[in-house]
């Protein structure tokens, strides 16, 4: 594991060793992400976004939930967007392929 | 859908190691069967009554109706596929409206889902049969037609008709089917996979991977090129080294603007004699309505088989025929002697 400290909160993070390469979202604290530039598996960079989550909120669209890609964990989906559990990078990358295929929206969206 | 047609193709036990890999029984393959030509049926003929389009087929000549469409292939299939439903009666060359078709049940709970994420694109039929194309279909309803059990029957069988699971090296997969393909084959072989994706797609294609916990490296690269620039593409960019240890063209011909180019790539993007393994459904009456969902979502009609040997043999490749059915043919081609 390589570890990474936030710069802003201080927090540390644990890298896999075998992570891909390239830049992805890590959630550290409740208003602030971590983009990390992953290369030749090296950790290049680290800097601090505002939070996808704190900015704007996502809502599923009822009647495309029944048509989410089978391997996706609904109910996880669900619990993420009401608040229940911290988003993984990997949660950030289902909620960018459910935006993509109409399932959720951004709530400023639904208006 | 295509993957219905593609199961007695292979060996028996292929077949069963396929079936049981996908979680389907033969009995539930042709239920699937019936209940999409049931599907395409009514909402083919939906899509052309809400156009008005129904009325231009009524009384007339079938050749003057071919003439006048931007996509005769697929207006032939359409036809064929309302006529076995009864909807249409042809009378010598004459089009007779009989019936409006029933409302179809669906009992398979996947393939309602599928149908529903695709049931929406039908009513782009009549512009298609107009002009010939529509716009770019949802992505939902794309990527509905690959997640699915059919779809897994037809990578199974893929991989293991053509012995994929026993190969090393790497294999260039042109068309992956959203990814979904390169999925199975990274599941299922030690082979690293060499996929590729139009721009618009290959963000999507990454994305579907990625959730499925399969990452870009060593074993698995996605390149940005269109099916006809596949070969080249992934041969420019490294990914294949000096060329790919086998190809795999599984259903993809009908995806392609022009399918001869796409196997041209493909072969270039190939080690010199290695196999270029072809899964391919043929145009016949049983597999128009899976042309019908596959049109409706962006492919073309494919090719009869008398077409598709002519495509192999325009290319200058050797071939040899694995498995053959009225419906689809499974086929191991070279370039420069077998």
């Amino acid at each position: 594991m390589r570890r990474v400290r936030c710069p802003r909160c201080g927090r540390i993070h644990e890298i896999p060793p075998n992570h891909p390469d390239g830049r992805f979202f890590l959630p550290c604290g409740e208003d602030h992400d971590l983009v990390i530039w992953v290369d030749g598996g090296m950790i290049r960079e680290v800097d601090v976004a505002e939070s996808v989550f704190a900015r704007v909120g996502f809502e599923l669209v009822p009647d495309k939930v029944a048509l989410a890609p089978s391997w996706i964990d609904m109910e996880r989906v669900r619990a993420l967007l009401a608040g229940r559990v911290r988003p993984t990078s990997e949660d950030i990358d289902i909620l960018m392929l459910l935006e993509e295929l109409g399932v959720v929206r951004r709530k400023s969206s639904a208006r | 859908m295509y993957g219905l047609h593609v199961a007695g193709i292979f060996r028996r036990e292929v077949t069963a190691v396929s079936l049981s890999e996908s979680g389907l029984t033969s009995s539930e393959v042709a239920t699937a069967d019936r209940e999409l030509r049931a599907f395409v049926s009514y909402w083919a003929y939906a899509a052309l009554s809400d156009s008005g389009m129904l009325r231009e087929v009524e009384g007339n000549l079938r050749r003057r109706l071919r003439r006048s469409s931007g996509n005769p292939d697929l207006l032939d299939a359409v036809i064929e596929t309302l006529i076995d439903a009864r909807v249409l009666t042809q009378y010598d060359d004459m089009l007779i409206f009989e019936s409006p078709p029933e409302k179809p049940t669906i009992t398979l709970g996947w393939l309602q889902r599928a149908l529903l994420a695709i049931k929406e694109e039908f009513s782009k039929l009549p512009e298609i049969l107009r002009r010939g194309s529509a716009s770019r279909p949802a992505l939902i309803a794309l990527l509905a037609l690959y997640d699915n059990p059919i779809a897994r029957l037809e990578a199974s069988l893929s991989i293991h008709g053509f012995g994929l699971e026993k190969m090393s090296g790497t294999i260039l997969v042109p068309w992956s089917g959203m990814g979904i393909l390169a999925a199975e084959l990274r599941e299922k072989t030690k082979l690293k996979v060499v996929t590729a994706a139009p721009a618009n797609l290959a963000r999507i294609v990454r994305l579907v991977l990625r959730t499925m916990r399969i990452y870009e490296g060593a074993s698995l690269s996605v390149v940005n090129a269109s099916l006809e620039e596949a070969g080249l593409e992934a041969l420019r960019s490294g990914e294949v080294g000096e060329g790919a240890d086998a190809g795999l063209l599984a259903n993809a011909l009908q995806w392609a603007r022009d399918p001869r180019l796409v196997i041209r790539s493909t072969i270039a993007g190939l080690k010199s004699k290695a196999p270029l393994f072809i899964l391919q459904t043929i145009r016949s009456p049983r597999t128009h309505p899976a042309t019908i969902v596959g049109s409706v979502l962006g492919a073309s009609v494919p090719p009869t088989r008398d077409e598709l040997e002519e495509m192999l043999s325009e290319t200058g490749l050797s071939w040899r025929y694995v498995g053959a059915t009225r419906d689809c043919v499974a086929i191991v081609a070279t370039m420069g002697g077998m």
